[in-house]
Parts: structure tokens; C-alpha cells; sequence
């Protein structure tokens, strides 16, 4: 048992994790935070990434002891970025999602692209959102989804509302 | 090998987190064999979950500023081994070292490359992994710690088979130690219908030295080496000529293995593809460089 | 409150906000208090008798509540055939069987403990290949076959490893044979591929103590799950509550029963507490089934001028361990074997059959990926040896709507759809007549198209119904038994509702978009088939028309005109012949009441059904009419093909469908895109392999490939043409499962055209494509290689 301090969407946490708890299942079990899905368990899809200090990881390959200390985004904490939420709104404009599953991995991961490259291009794009899979294949509005919301990310838009 | 354990939690486990590398190294020296060493975490957490390893201990590495470093020192480029791999997609890795770089941006996908590590990656000794033959190609040594003292060897040679490499358990791989030579090198990867490569070639040219190392990886159990002087090429000669010879030389020499990526000859077919490619890119496409 | 029309614009699903915000709830999602985690045990064998088995020591972990097996649960489940059981009873029939099941208070715990499972086998000698189990003396995969029930038009061969046997037969083939100027003859084969869908299946049993027996799981089809269960159980049908909320991609896997009969026993055999099972990947891939094995041998004759004068074929659909599903992919891939085409003599024998494999069940496009994959490249393969052009031979050959008949005897609808106005736009879009040039010489460009078309594959009851309720603000409640996985269907009707009344579409709310459930829900019958929009949209638009004849009603007694005087539309309700008498629509929600306080009617409620009228079931010469309404389509693709590596890249895609009315623009482009890239990852990457004894060997997403984001570098267009079906809703057709058919064969299409390679097998994976090349045409491998060494010297010499 190990205790770690974390802070979830804004949210300061004082938990006490097992040696061996993995931070999905901190996540999604103890704090309740079903938009971190998982689908592989090991590191493949990429449907329980994170932003960890603002860098996209996989949750399910992480202990949740390692990450004390850090600063956790997932979905639900993102609605209150005015950037992301504009991201959101595109996705939802361009119809980027189907079953929806995948779609918050794709919004958090796209989240992070646009916030160190506002002005990542398709390729760039593509091959940051990589590690996420969508089986229903939205790829394609994905991409225009992400790149329509590229103004919002640059100097002088608000990240607060 | 074939993953697919159906398991969702990891087998219980001690967890230690030292502070600093000699805390480290006292650790790993009193847990020795009991012990697994945590960097990025990504390959010794999927072989925990598939119960192919249940370490009475993780020692994590996460806090030891030691080897958090990513420092030039005498023409050297050292990787600490907590180094993350994004941390090595920088322009200037790009420039200096090619090779390292196209690797680096061939290996999972860019939120793994987040969490892992160079070192790692070595370390996890799987013959499928690109930082092997990307370093054996850069002619990179590992520096080798343990609590009295470290070592610092090849990196090539230091894998000797599928989980096999030639660390003792007190001992951690601490730092690749990657010679910042004038270079001109790349990475090329075959993957279709997998994420990992049915085959790789790494290539490093030391253009003032006029040698390089061309290194076959995913294609057999380790990396096969190929030197100038194995194809005798001859750099004041016709490059169709060196080309011819070094084809004759896969031709006889390279055997690929068997697996559920690809056949042994359609893998041989490819690493000429690949070979030929990558000697193309490095001795004649200088625009590929930059 | 008068809106405009969204139909046929891009409107974004009705719960676009919940899933960019992962609140969208899930079965993954949900848990009980009180509940226990379920981990399964499975075969370490392909076929093996269970001596014993012993779990004193899982019992011992601490956590642990109890373990089941197979002898616990005496009973058989199936829709079609009743071929499987709850746990292994006896003996195992493939590796992955699930043999037994722990219980315990967390995950870890129940894993720990099943490894402590400990099961004795008597192996028996497996039957792995689809030929092999059909030889006279191969191992019998259920030798109970007589035993189990059947569904009227199945036909298992007890006895043997038949689970169904299925005949289509039309004139005389032999003689078409005969008469025919060129016979293309060839065997075909599409490995067994993975569903895939993101959310893995996942169930939670609650048998109460007041014995009703709840569940919460990712199902298609709650109606069918609970009839399944209580038929299986013998629990009555209104003593099953089955909650369906919204699934993370289905594609056919969570059709039917899944694992909630086990759910629900374990939920029993645990005291009665909630019980959630959850795979794992590599279970969902081992233990879970997948889509068949697909075998065809093939005869095809062609006139001169390219008449498709005879088809003779055999299909074998390797099922698996339990052909539960597939004996009815097995038919419906044998009765539509003819595609969009009219065959002069057909016949076609297709069989589905067991062995010691994973278990397969219906998948998007069920059975039609399969037969269109010999079909549309014989057609290529006539065309080229008659020297047509792959768009004329099929036009010759095209079903002619209003004229044509299909084999089965059904006619073909005049109102069924413009399949060559299909073919024509594909073949434009693709501009299948230009030659491109490759970007290096050792490359080759091709461009290939195939058509396809589907009916929903349904008994012949397959009904739908809804309910519509006006709310006092005017909004609308709309009540339906589809739910939501991603196809758009509530969607969908939720515009058609705002069409009709004249709502808004935000004044719409379809009940079942965040979920469905068995008590709350209007039947239908499953979410499958692409039938959603189309059924339960017809269901509503007769629960509208019903609930517009109660506003009329009333709307008569307040404005003292007849009723059939009253209109109701673009949110209000008014006189025809007086129309300045007119009030807002949400007065008669809840009946009327004048200025006095006197109120007439009352809270108005509409209700609608559907069912396939007419439809039969086939005989055994596979003649009936069992189809409502066909989707044609075509895919269009132009492709890279290297001709040293076999690597095939997809430069352009088209997708041209006849929908009959577009809907929703945007969700219809979306599976149009989606479709092409599942199939795309179908056709060049997606293989279940397994070893020698029936292990699984790929039961992960690293080795078994599904496309990533990074394959889609190319660009692809979607043309929808608009052949109104007449009895459809609002002239609509389904689309869902059609979006992937037809990519692998235009994918090989292109291949043959460049090369006059030919593709016999999925995937067209870069050595098997280099393999081909080698075997068929070494010479286009030799000048390849030669002018890629060519161009290194060329480099040299600039």
C-alpha cells in the first residue's frame, strides 16, 4: 500500500493505491471516471489514454503509484477547457465518433497534439493520434475534426471560460 | 511468441522507488533475482499481465535523477536509462544522429513513446524491439551498474536471445552511450498486419571513417550485422557495383526466420527491399537528410 | 415552432456531447453495489473429454464466493440450432471452451484463483479444417446434433458435422455449364476475422431473490437475448428484464445471446448477488466467437457477349464449435449467392460446419463479404478473358428492377433500387478508364470496382413497434427498441419525428438513444441486419400517424370541423379548408381544455408496428420470398500495388449506395468512410491464425492488425443515389453492414487488372500478394526488382 497525491481534473486526491494497482482501474473503479475505457489492457488501442502532466499516456500501463504527484486530465475534466471544449464541438460538428467508445482517447490525445502544435498538419495529426483505434472507422472525420479546431489553439484564445 | 494472456490485473508485488542511483543499486544488490527494474514500464508491465514474469519486487527508476539524464560529454550522447523515448524525437537528434531518430519514431506509437524508454526498449530484449539494431549500428556502448562498480560494454552482443540479455541481476543497464561521429544513417520498417516489423534494417554511415553498419533486426533472434568490409565495399568504386555486392551478400547470408509475421524468403525478399532502400537514402539521397 | 427540414443534412448524433465527454454510460461502465467479478476457465485442448475437475484450492482464495461448472448449468442456448452449452459439460470443443467460472469479490482475486482451477483432459483428436470435418470418418464435433432444437428452415445432418445444409437451384446448371463460351473455375478463401468492437463483451447477471432475473449487457438485440434466455432457462419472457445500454460497437457480435445466460446462473450460484463478466481481449478472441471460415468452390459460365449463363457453386463456412449464428450466415451467403446479378442456372450448395475452432456468429455484411469475394473477381476474370471491361460485363448482367427474377423466385421490386445508375457512378467517380502513372516504376496503379447488394437476413416475423408521446411543451418522446451503437439509427428517427410534426429536432427525445430495455422499450425484434432505420423507422412513422389521428380527434370536437378537416403539421394542428382556425400542437398533448375548464381527450399516444408481410421461408430448392427491401452499392478503389514487396496502398476509395432516401447526411458518410476502412482492414490485414492444435496464435490488437488512423492516408469520396422504396420510411433503406462488402473484391479487382494477378485469398497481406505475383506472374516481380536496381544507379549517375 502506497500513498499517493493526485490531482484529477482539477480535483486534489489523497488515495492509498496498492503496490500493484493500475491507474485505469484507480481511475475508472475508485474515482469513477468512466471516460478512460479500455479495450487491449495492454497498451495496443489506446482507449484508456490520460493526459499526464499534459502528455498523452496509457493508463493501463501505468501503476497508479507511479504517477504521485502528477496532474491528471481525462475527458470530463477537458469539458472545462474552453479550448477543448471547442475541439468537442468540432468533433461533434463533423460527426468524428460512431459508437463513441474510442472517442474521448481521440479527443484527449487531439487535445494534447493541438495544445504543443496548433499548427499540426494532416500528417502530423495522423501520426500523433496513432496509438488510439476506432473500430468504426471514423478516422477520416477525426482528422477534419481536429484540424477545423487548430485556430482555437493558437496564442490568444482562452484556455478558460 | 504469441501474447494473449486474459489477464487484467498484475501478480502482487513489493514496490520500491529509490531516490538516487546508489540507493538504486544497493536496492537491486540486495533484491538481486527477486527484482525487476521499472522504467518506462510499458514491456515489464505487458509481461506481468501475461504472467510470463512475477518479480517479488519492481524497483521503479522514475526518481533516480541519474539516469533521468539525456547529456553530451566527449562525443558522446548518453541516454539515461529513464529517458523517455519522445524526449528523443528532437531536431537536433534528427541532425546529429539519423539513425537514432527514424528508430525512435518507428517504435509503437507516440503515447507509448511517452512512457517508454530507450533503454527499456533494449532491455526488454525482444527480437522484435528497433532499439537494438539501432544502436548496434550507431556502434553505442551500455554503461552497466551495479552497486561497486559499472561497466561499459557494446551494446552489440548484449542480447542474446528472445528475454536473454547479458546483465546480471544486480545489475542495471544505466545509460547508452551513443558516439556522436559524423554520421549520415537511417531506419527502415517492414510491418503489415502488425505493429511490429516482419523486418528492419538500420543503417550508419561514418562518413569520415567511410564505414557503416547495416543492421538487420526482427528477422531472427538477434540483429544481423553487416559491415563494409563483410560485402567488401569499396567506396572509391561504382556504387551500382557495391550495391550488386552487397545483394550477392544478403543473398548467402541471410537467413530469416519462420514466424506468424512472414515466411523466411519473403522476409529475405524484403530485407534486400529495405537494405537496398536504406543505402540508397544514406549514400546517395542527401535531400533525405535533412 | 414551425422548423425547418434536417432530412437529408448532417445532423450529429443525438448524444454526440455524452461520448466526446465519455459520459455516454456503457455495460462497461456500469456497477452494482454488492457486485462479484466472474473469470472464466478455459480448454487448454481443441477437443477433449473432461475427466475431472477440482477447485478446492481456488475456493481457499480469499475473496473468492464459489465456482461453477459446466454441470451446474444443464442447459443448451442457441437462436438458430442449440448447439452450445453454458460451461463445458463433459468435453471441450475448442481452446478457449470456457470449462468453469470463479466468483469472487474483485478481479484480482478471481484471476488468481482461476488458475487454481485445476481440470483433467482426455484429449480426443481435434478436427481443424472446414474439408477435413466433412470426410466420412472425422471426429465428431456434437454427437448430440439430433438432440438440439432447431429453427424451422435449418436442416443439421446429425450424425455428421453439418449444422446446416442449404440448397439454391435454379435451371439446369450443368447445361449452362456446357453452353458457355468461357468458364472461369476457382477456389476462394477468407480466413476467420474478429469483430473487434472496442467495448469487449461484458455482462451483469442479477438473479433476485423475487426470482426475476435482470441483466445489464452489450447486446444488439435485448428482445432476442430475453426471449433466449427464457426459452433456455424456462424463466417466463416478463420474469427477464434485459438492459441494453448503448454498445461500443457491435458489427454482429452482440446479436442474439451472448454471455447472460452464464451471468445470470453464476449470479445464482453466488447468493444471489449481481455478477459481472467482463473479457479480456485475448478471451474475446479465443473464448468469444468470431466470423466464419470461408470456402468456395466455384463454376462460372459466361456467353460470348458476356450473359452470366451458369453458376455453380459450393460454400463452406467453417463454424466453429458452435454454429449458433452462422447456419444462417451459411444460408443467406448460399441464397444471395448471385449478387446483382441475373444467372440464367444457378446452383449453389452451402454448408456450415463444425469443427474445433473458435465459435463464430453473424458478422457485418453476414455472408455477403463472403460470397461477393468469389463473385465480383469472376466477373473481372470473364471480362478479361472476354475482352469487356469490368463495368460492361456487369451492366449486361445487372438485375433489371421491375423485370428481373432472383433465384429464389422472389421478384426484383421496380422500386429496389438503380443498381447500374450504382455501377455507372462508381466507375465515374473512380474514372476507372484512366491510366494513372506510377510514382516509381517498380509500382503499379489499378483500379477495380465491385457491386454488391443485401436484404436484411431475418425470420420471416421479424416485427418492430414504437411508441410517440406529445409532451404539454410540445416536445416529443419517441419510444423504440433500437438502440444506439454507433449507426445513428435513433438519429435518424428522431428526425423523422421533427419531420412529421414539424419539431424541432431538439424537441425530439428517443428514449432509447441512451439505452434500451426489455420493460421500457417498444419490441423489435434485433438490431441487426441494417434493418433498425428502416423497421422500427416504419414503426414510427405509424406510431406518428396514429398519434396524429388522436389530435385530430380532439382537434375536431375544439374546432368543430371533421377530422378528416384536421392537419397537423410544422407544429400545429389546423383546419384544411379553414386555416386561420389553427393552434399550437402542444394544446392537445394531454387532451384539450376549453376556456371553461372542460377538457376533451386525453394525454395523446401513439402506437405503431411492423412486420414483414408476405415473407416465407425458403425450400429446399432455396425458392421463398423472404427478403423486404435490398441495398445496392458499389466500392470503387484505385490502388498502389509495389511489385517487389506485394504491398498493396489504397490511393482513392468510392462508395456509391442507392439508399432509397438520404436521412442523415452526416451519419451516412460516416458509415459509408467507416465501412470502407473495416473492410479495408478485412481485405489487407485481419486473420484469426492458429496453430496446429487450435491454439489461437494473434489473440491480441498487435498481431491481429485493425486499421489505425495512419492507413487512412488517402482520399475517399461517397455518392448516395435516391430510388425511393416505396414501402419504406420515407423511401429509405439501410446501409449499415453494405459499407464493407464490397471493398476486398474491388481491392483484388484492382490487383487483377494491373497484373492479371489473382487474389484467391484474405487477407491480401504483402507476402501473400508477393507470393501470388511470384507463383502467377515472376516476370512483373523480376522487372520491378531490376528497375529499382536501376534507379540506384541512375541516382548515382545524376
Amino acid at each position: 500500500m502506497k500513498e499517493i497525491r493526485i490531482n484529477v481534473n482539477g480535483v486534489f486526491r489523497h488515495l492509498i493505491v496498492e503496490d500493484n494497482e493500475i491507474l485505469l482501474d484507480t481511475l475508472r473503479t475508485r474515482l469513477g471516471i468512466t471516460s478512460v475505457k479500455a479495450a487491449c489492457w495492454r497498451g495496443e488501442c489506446g482507449l484508456c489514454t490520460v493526459l499526464i502532466d499534459n502528455k498523452p499516456m496509457k493508463s493501463c500501463m501505468l501503476l497508479s503509484v507511479e504517477v504521485d504527484g502528477s496532474e491528471i486530465l481525462t475527458a470530463e475534466g477537458l469539458y472545462n477547457n474552453k479550448r477543448a471544449r471547442v475541439l468537442m464541438e468540432s468533433f461533434v460538428k463533423h460527426g468524428a465518433m460512431q459508437c463513441g467508445f474510442c472517442t474521448p482517447a481521440f479527443v484527449t490525445t487531439a487535445h494534447s497534439v493541438l495544445s504543443s502544435n496548433p499548427d499540426a498538419d494532416d500528417q502530423e495529426i495522423s501520426e500523433k493520434l496513432k496509438g488510439v483505434i476506432c473500430r468504426c472507422g471514423t478516422y477520416f472525420q477525426i482528422k477534419e475534426a481536429v484540424k477545423s479546431a487548430r485556430a482555437f489553439y493558437k496564442d490568444g484564445s482562452p484556455e478558460t471560460f | 511468441m504469441s501474447f494473449g494472456g486474459p489477464y487484467f490485473t498484475l501478480p502482487k508485488f513489493k514496490y520500491l522507488r529509490p531516490d538516487s542511483l546508489e540507493e538504486l543499486l544497493s536496492s537491486l544488490h540486495e533484491h538481486s533475482g527477486n527484482a525487476k527494474i521499472m522504467s518506462g514500464g510499458v514491456g515489464l508491465l505487458a509481461f506481468m499481465k501475461e504472467r510470463l514474469t512475477a518479480p517479488e519486487y519492481v524497483i521503479s527508476i522514475s526518481k533516480v535523477p541519474e539516469l533521468k539524464t539525456l547529456q553530451i560529454k566527449g562525443g558522446v550522447l548518453a541516454v539515461g536509462a529513464n529517458v523517455h523515448l519522445s524526449e528523443l524525437e528532437s531536431g537536433s537528434i534528427k541532425n546529429s544522429l539519423p539513425t537514432l531518430y527514424r528508430a525512435v519514431k518507428n517504435i509503437a506509437d507516440p503515447t507509448i513513446r511517452n512512457m517508454g524508454t530507450l533503454v527499456g526498449d533494449l532491455a526488454e530484449a525482444v527480437p522484435w524491439g528497433d532499439a537494438y539494431p539501432a544502436l548496434i549500428s550507431m556502434e553505442a556502448e551500455a554503461e552497466i551498474s551495479k552497486k561497486s562498480s559499472s561497466r561499459v560494454v557494446p551494446v552489440n552482443g548484449l542480447v542474446l536471445g528472445l528475454g536473454q540479455i547479458n546483465v546480471d541481476d544486480d545489475e542495471i543497464i544505466s545509460r547508452a552511450l551513443i558516439p556522436l561521429r559524423k554520421v549520415r544513417g537511417t531506419y527502415l520498417k517492414f510491418a503489415n498486419g502488425s505493429e511490429y516489423g516482419l523486418a528492419t534494417v538500420a543503417l550508419t554511415y561514418f562518413t569520415e571513417e567511410k564505414r557503416f553498419n547495416l543492421v538487420i533486426g526482427s528477422a531472427s533472434e538477434t540483429p544481423i550485422t553487416i559491415r563494409e568490409s563483410d560485402v567488401d565495399w569499396d567506396f572509391d568504386k561504382d556504387f551500382g557495383t557495391n550495391v550488386e555486392k552487397l545483394e550477392r551478400y544478403l543473398q548467402l547470408n541471410v537467413n530469416p526466420v519462420d514466424d506468424l509475421l512472414a515466411s523466411s524468403d519473403f522476409r529475405k525478399n524484403v530485407i534486400r527491399y529495405l537494405s537496398l532502400q536504406a543505402v540508397k537514402e544514406v549514400f546517395l539521397d542527401e535531400r533525405d537528410q535533412n | 415552432m414551425n422548423s425547418r427540414t434536417v432530412l437529408g443534412e448532417k445532423v450529429p448524433q443525438v448524444d454526440s456531447w455524452l461520448k466526446v465527454t465519455g459520459t455516454l454510460r456503457y455495460s462497461f461502465d456500469i456497477s452494482l453495489p454488492g457486485m462479484l467479478y466472474a473469470k472464466l476457465v478455459t480448454s487448454k485442448y481443441a477437443h477433449a473429454k473432461i475427466r475431472s475437475l477440482s477447485f478446492e484450492e481456488a475456493l481457499k482464495v480469499p475473496g473468492v464466493v464459489a465456482v461453477a461448472t459446466g454441470k451446474d448449468f444443464p442447459f443448451r442456448l442457441g437462436i438458430y440450432v442449440s448447439d452450445r452449452d453454458v460451461l463445458a459439460v463433459n468435453k471441450v470443443r475448442w481452446v478457449g471452451h470456457p470449462v468453469a467460472a470463479v466468483i469472487a469479490t474483485d478481479m484480482s482475486s478471481a484471476e488468481e484463483a482461476a488458475e487454481k482451477v485445476n481440470v483433467d483432459y482426455e484429449p480426443l483428436e481435434p478436427v481443424l479444417d472446414v474439408e477435413k470435418a466433412l470426410e466420412k470418418d472425422a471426429p465428431l464435433v456434437h454427437e448430440d446434433l439430433a438432440d438440439y432444437s432447431v429453427f424451422p428452415g435449418f436442416r443439421p445432418v446429425p450424425g455428421t458435422n453439418i449444422a446446416n445444409e442449404f440448397n439454391l437451384v435454379k435451371g439446369d446448371v450443368e447445361k449452362g455449364l456446357k453452353e458457355s463460351s468461357v468458364v472461369i473455375e476457382d477456389t476462394f478463401r477468407i480466413p476467420q476475422i474478429s469483430h473487434a468492437a472496442m467495448e469487449v463483451q461484458n455482462s451483469i447477471g442479477y438473479w433476485r431473490p423475487d426470482n426475476v432475473v435482470e441483466l445489464w449487457s452489450s447486446v444488439q438485440s435485448p428482445f432476442a437475448t430475453r426471449f433466449l434466455l427464457s426459452k433456455s432457462l424456462g424463466v417466463p419472457l416478463n420474469r427477464v428484464i434485459v438492459h441494453a445500454p448503448p454498445i461500443g460497437g457491435g458489427f454482429g457480435l452482440k446479436a442474439g445471446l451472448g454471455w447472460e445466460a452464464l451471468v445470470a446462473l453464476l449470479s445464482k450460484k453466488a447468493g444471489n448477488r449481481p455478477v459481472k463478466l467482463v473479457l479480456s481481449r485475448a478471451e474475446q478472441m479465443t473464448s468469444a466467437p468470431s466470423r466464419d471460415l470461408f470456402l468456395a468452390k466455384v463454376r462460372a459460365g459466361f456467353s460470348k457477349e458476356g450473359r452470366f449463363l451458369a453458376y455453380k457453386a459450393e460454400f463452406f463456412l467453417d463454424a466453429g464449435a458452435y454454429a449458433d449464428y452462422t447456419v444462417n450466415v451459411a444460408r443467406t451467403a448460399g441464397y444471395s449467392a448471385e449478387g446483382s446479378y441475373e444467372i440464367e442456372n444457378v446452383n449453389v450448395k452451402s454448408l456450415a460446419v463444425y469443427t474445433n475452432k473458435i465459435p463464430t456468429t453473424a458478422m457485418r455484411g453476414f455472408g455477403h463479404p463472403e460470397n461477393h469475394w468469389p463473385l465480383e473477381q469472376i466477373l473481372d476474370r470473364a471480362a478479361h478473358e472476354l475482352k469487356m471491361d469490368p463495368v460492361s460485363i456487369r451492366a449486361v448482367n445487372l438485375l433489371k428492377p421491375g423485370f428481373s427474377e432472383r433465384a429464389t423466385g422472389e421478384k426484383v421490386r421496380e422500386d429496389e433500387g438503380n443498381p447500374e445508375g450504382v455501377l455507372r457512378t462508381a466507375a465515374g467517380l473512380i474514372e476507372i478508364d484512366k491510366v494513372e502513372n506510377p510514382s516509381v516504376p517498380w509500382t503499379v496503379i489499378g483500379k477495380g470496382l465491385s457491386m454488391l447488394v443485401k436484404a436484411p437476413s431475418q425470420p420471416s416475423n421479424a416485427a418492430a413497434s414504437a411508441v410517440v408521446k406529445l409532451n404539454e411543451d410540445g416536445t416529443v418522446d419517441v419510444i423504440t427498441g433500437t438502440g444506439s451503437m454507433g449507426q445513428g439509427t435513433p438519429t435518424g428517427l428522431a428526425m423523422i419525428v421533427a419531420e412529421e410534426f414539424g419539431v424541432p429536432l431538439e424537441s425530439v427525445k428517443v428514449v432509447q438513444t441512451e439505452g434500451v430495455d426489455t420493460d421500457r422499450s417498444a419490441y423489435t425484434w434485433q438490431t441487426v441486419g441494417s434493418r433498425g432505420l428502416f423497421s422500427d423507422g416504419i414503426a414510427v412513422l405509424r406510431a406518428i400517424e396514429d398519434a396524429k389521428g388522436q389530435v385530430k380527434k380532439i382537434a375536431s370536437a375544439v374546432f368543430r370541423v371533421p377530422e378528416d378537416d384536421v392537419e397537423v403539421s410544422g407544429g400545429y394542428v389546423f383546419s384544411r379548408t379553414h386555416p386561420w382556425i389553427r393552434k399550437e400542437l402542444r394544446e392537445f398533448a394531454n387532451g384539450y381544455t376549453f376556456s371553461d375548464g372542460t377538457s376533451v381527450g386525453g394525454p395523446v399516444i401513439g402506437r405503431g408496428s411492423y412486420i414483414p408481410v408476405l415473407n416465407t421461408f425458403l425450400d429446399e430448392k432455396g425458392h421463398g420470398s423472404n427478403t423486404v427491401f435490398h441495398t445496392y452499392g458499389a466500392t470503387a478503389v484505385e490502388v498502389e500495388l509495389n511489385l517487389i514487396t506485394g504491398e498493396i496502398k489504397v490511393l482513392r476509395a468510392v462508395q456509391v449506395f442507392d439508399v432509397g432516401k438520404v436521412i442523415n447526411l452526416l451519419t451516412l458518410i460516416g458509415q459509408a468512410d467507416g465501412g470502407f476502412i473495416m473492410g479495408l482492414g478485412s481485405a489487407l490485414f485481419e486473420e484469426i491464425k492458429f496453430d496446429d492444435s487450435g491454439w489461437v496464435l494473434n489473440p491480441n490488437l498487435t498481431h491481429y492488425y485493425v486499421p489505425r488512423i495512419t492507413d487512412c492516408d488517402f482520399e475517399i469520396k461517397e455518392s448516395f443515389i435516391e430510388t425511393p422504396q416505396k414501402d419504406g420510411p420515407l423511401g429509405a433503406r439501410g446501409i449499415g453492414e453494405h459499407v464493407m462488402i464490397a471493398v476486398a473484391p474491388a481491392i483484388a479487382n484492382a490487383v487483377f487488372n494491373a497484373t492479371g494477378v489473382k487474389m484467391n485469398e484474405l487477407p491480401m497481406s504483402a507476402e501473400k500478394v508477393w507470393r501470388e505475383i511470384m507463383k502467377q506472374k515472376p516476370e512483373l516481380f523480376s522487372k520491378a526488382l531490376k528497375s529499382f536496381q536501376e534507379s540506384l544507379k541512375e541516382v548515382m549517375a545524376e
